[in-house]
Parts: structure tokens; C-alpha cells; sequence
């Protein structure tokens, strides 16, 4: 089985040579960096390891081969950005990023070019500011109070999305 | 509510801010003009009796007989906020309250939870949390000659410009004391009035004995620390997105523990040109 990228309820936005990839199921965003975002960019269902380590040969200058390919696929399975999961061979487990580092060291090459995949949690409201509960439901428009709290111990408010989020401390 | 409306009000008034109308009544006549001190900044008197939010404010006080001591109590709608003898606490609910609701609800607005600062017509914005040190190092920045923008909130349009929100400085002597309202102009310091692009993002927390040893994030990773502030992230995430894209690759960004905010102040400044 080829790998394949998960596209459905992600906001994929690019800044340079990065990715930043918002999972809207999960409200978790990822950052790609330039090794990431070009595998997972690969990752269409028929471009196989073969083929993206050639692309990591011709793209970045550096000596890639299968494991790193497969490095690089586990980080992103772990962060949920592929369909399905995969399994490697036998033989392409068990590399660790500090092996990659070692051997990446011994090649020269620049320690840029490991794959990273950086993620966060985004915070619902309150918890960007200063923590806190929510999840009661709407009635009323944005910007309302909520019919009902939520399990908030003071009043939830209508923050849109049809959402109710804890607005007292 | 109909409980509350049934209460005898002795005044109240409208305001609107960021495009969010506003109500707030109270039984006593005297809180009235401490209220208009917690007001978000670039409130307007509203004369319209229609509002998105209702606060009810009830002074307790004391009773006939002075060993009785009423709760103040503070309701947005018809649910209670706060109930405590303390009238200062129930102000400084009410006044987070009210800039919570403001930023999860203004129009054409992105609200971060930031310090920030202006220095030669750019912005440094620093992200965080409450307790992670904003306040002192805003208010160093301040003292070394900055200009005052927020230390609650970083107000982004859809260019990326910062707009400020120069509420009072909520001051912390102690980490777990309540904070103490100044405004920047008791400091010395002096507000911006202008909206002004980004120019430095400081990524860092306050932590005893820290150096100040930065390194350099990607766009990338200073859209995550960004969105990881952003109070409608949830929400607002492709407004977030876009606007971050538009200024994180044009801005550097630096991510550090740092130590007393005083030693740093003007090294941050220094990176400004």
C-alpha cells in the first residue's frame, strides 16, 4: 500500500517551504518543515518510497534513503496527517531520529533537513487565556449567552460555530 | 433574568466596543463611575437600548446592622459571574470578563493573547499566557522607551497590523496576589493611538536565573506559537492562518527562558534597529 495524505477537515496553509496543517477534527495544527511538507506533498497514493527518495535526492542534496523516507511517514502517521496506517518493511524500523542524526552528521549533511512535524493542541477560548471548561450548546446567536453552561460553573457565551464556552473565573 | 429585572436598578449605561453593545446596571449609584475605568479601550457611550450583553451589578454592603456584610455579586445575563465580599475581586472578574467577551466576539478583529509594545513603527508582540511574564517584560519595555500597545491582548486585523488595546497594566507583585490596575502613564510610559505591522515576535517565559539565549523559529513554528495564543483560534483559524501567513515570514521571531525582564529590555529593542 502506497501512502496517501489525508486531505478531508484539514486547513493547509504554506509559508515558504513549510507547511502549517490545521486538523479541524481533531483542532490540532502541525508545522512541516521543508523535509516534511514535501513527502507528505508525495503522499498521493501512487508515488512510491522509491520515487520520494529520489525526490529528497534531487530536491534537498543529500544522500536520503528508504528509512529516512519512512522516518519522515511515521512522523507524519503519528501527527494523523496520512489515510491510513502503514507498515514498513522489515528492516525499516527501528531507526531513531537520533540514528538519523548521527549518520546525517557523518554525511555532512545539514541537520535542517530532518524531517520535523511540530504539533499543538489550539486551545479553545477560555483555555488561550487562562484555562477553563465549556461545550454547552447555543441557542441563541453569536455573541448570546448559551441556553445551557456546559459544565461551566458560570455563564457560558456563544462564541460562534454553535458553541458555548465558560466566560466567568 | 426575569428574577434580576425584577430588582430595583439605580443606573446603568451602554457602551460599544469592537463592535460588541454592552449594557451594565447597577443598584448603586456610587460604583457607577469606577465602572467606566474597567471599560475595554475604544469604548463608546451607546445610547441604544438594545445590547448583545447585560451585566447586572449588585453592591452588597453592609446591612442595618453593621456586622452584616451583603456579597456583591456580578451577573452577565442572567448567569452569575461573581459572588464575593470583596468588591475589588468582583471588579477584576468583571473587567476579565468583559475583555474576554469583547475578544471572543469583536468584528473584523483577531484577538492573541499578547504583550505588546511599538518601537520605531513596528510591533513586538509577545505571546502567552497569563503568569508566563507578559506584564513585567511590557512594562520594562515600556520604562526603556517603548510605546505602551496591550499587555492582555494583541489586536490583529486582516493586514496583520496590530492595533492597540492599552488597557491598565495588571500588575502581579506575587504570583499568586491579585493583580494591582496601572495605568502605563503612572510608569512613565505613554500609549500608541496607531496600528503598526509586526516587527518582532519574542517567544519566552518568565523563569528565576534564566539566560536569555534565543534561537530562531521558522514562520512555520511562529504560527503555531501564535495560534497557540489565539483566543478563537478554534474559531477564527482560517482568518488566523491567513493573517499569520501573511506576517510571520517577514518577521523574526525568537524563542527564549528568560530571566528578570529589566536585563533583556533593551537587547529586544536592539534586534528592532
Amino acid at each position: 500500500m502506497l501512502p496517501c495524505a489525508r486531505r478531508d477537515g484539514l486547513l493547509v496553509h504554506e509559508l515558504g517551504d513549510e507547511l502549517v496543517v490545521y486538523d479541524e477534527e481533531r483542532h490540532r495544527a502541525h508545522n512541516l518543515n521543508r523535509t516534511a511538507a514535501l513527502i507528505w506533498q508525495q503522499c498521493d497514493g501512487q508515488t512510491t518510497i522509491e520515487d520520494m527518495v529520489l525526490l529528497l535526492r534531487t530536491q534537498l542534496n543529500f544522500p536520503a534513503d528508504e528509512k529516512f523516507v519512512w522516518l519522515t511517514l511515521n512522523r507524519l502517521e503519528k501527527a494523523r496527517l496520512l489515510q491510513e496506517r502503514l507498515t514498513p518493511p522489515m528492516g525499516m524500523v527501528g531507526m531513531s531520529r537520533r540514528d538519523m542524526v548521527r549518520k546525517m552528521a557523518s554525511t555532512g549533511a545539514s541537520l535542517f533537513l530532518l524531517p520535523l512535524v511540530l504539533s499543538i493542541v489550539v486551545p479553545p477560548p477560555q483555555a488561550a487565556a487562562t484555562g477553563g471548561g465549556g461545550g454547552g450548546s447555543c441557542a441563541t446567536h453569536t455573541g448570546g449567552n448559551c441556553s445551557s453552561y456546559g459544565g461551566c460553573a458560570a455563564p457560558s457565551h456563544c462564541v460562534g460555530d454553535n458553541s458555548c464556552y465558560c466566560g466567568g473565573f | 433574568m426575569e428574577k434580576l429585572d425584577r430588582l430595583v436598578w439605580a443606573a446603568g449605561f451602554a457602551f460599544s466596543a469592537y463592535g460588541v453593545r454592552f449594557g451594565i446596571r447597577v443598584n448603586d449609584l456610587s460604583i457607577l463611575s469606577r465602572l467606566k475605568d474597567y471599560l475595554p479601550p475604544g469604548n463608546k457611550p451607546s445610547v441604544s437600548s438594545i445590547v448583545d450583553d447585560l451585566y447586572s451589578l449588585i453592591v452588597g454592603g453592609s446591612g442595618l446592622n453593621s456586622r452584616i456584610r451583603r456579597f456583591n455579586m456580578l451577573y452577565r445575563g442572567a448567569g452569575r459571574l461573581a459572588r464575593t465580599l470583596d468588591l475589588d475581586e468582583l471588579l477584576d472578574v468583571f473587567e476579565s470578563d468583559l475583555h474576554f467577551v469583547v475578544a471572543s466576539t469583536a468584528k473584523d478583529r483577531l484577538f492573541v493573547h499578547a504583550g505588546v509594545v511599538a518601537w520605531n513603527k513596528r510591533a513586538i508582540v509577545i505571546p502567552g499566557r497569563s503568569l508566563s511574564g507578559k506584564t513585567s517584560l511590557v512594562q520594562a519595555l515600556a520604562r526603556a522607551g517603548a510605546t505602551y500597545y496591550s499587555d492582555e491582548y494583541a489586536v490583529l486585523d486582516s493586514r496583520g497590523r496590530v492595533h492597540p488595546y492599552p488597557k491598565p497594566l495588571s500588575i502581579r507583585q506575587e504570583a499568586d496576589a491579585r493583580p494591582k490596575r496601572c495605568p502605563i502613564e503612572l510608569l512613565g510610559g505613554h500609549s500608541g493611538t496607531e496600528p503598526l505591522p509586526i516587527g518582532l515576535i519574542v517567544v519566552t517565559q518568565y523563569q528565576p536565573g534564566a539566560q536569555w539565549r534565543p534561537r530562531v523559529l521558522s514562520a512555520g513554528q511562529a504560527t503555531l506559537a501564535l495560534l497557540d495564543n489565539t483566543v478563537l483560534a478554534r474559531f477564527q483559524t482560517q482568518l488566523a492562518l491567513s493573517i499569520f501567513q501573511r506576517t510571520t515570514p517577514k518577521v523574526l521571531t525568537l524563542k527564549s527562558k528568560r530571566g528578570e525582564a529589566q536585563s533583556i529590555a533593551s537587547t529586544l529593542l536592539s534586534y528592532m534597529g
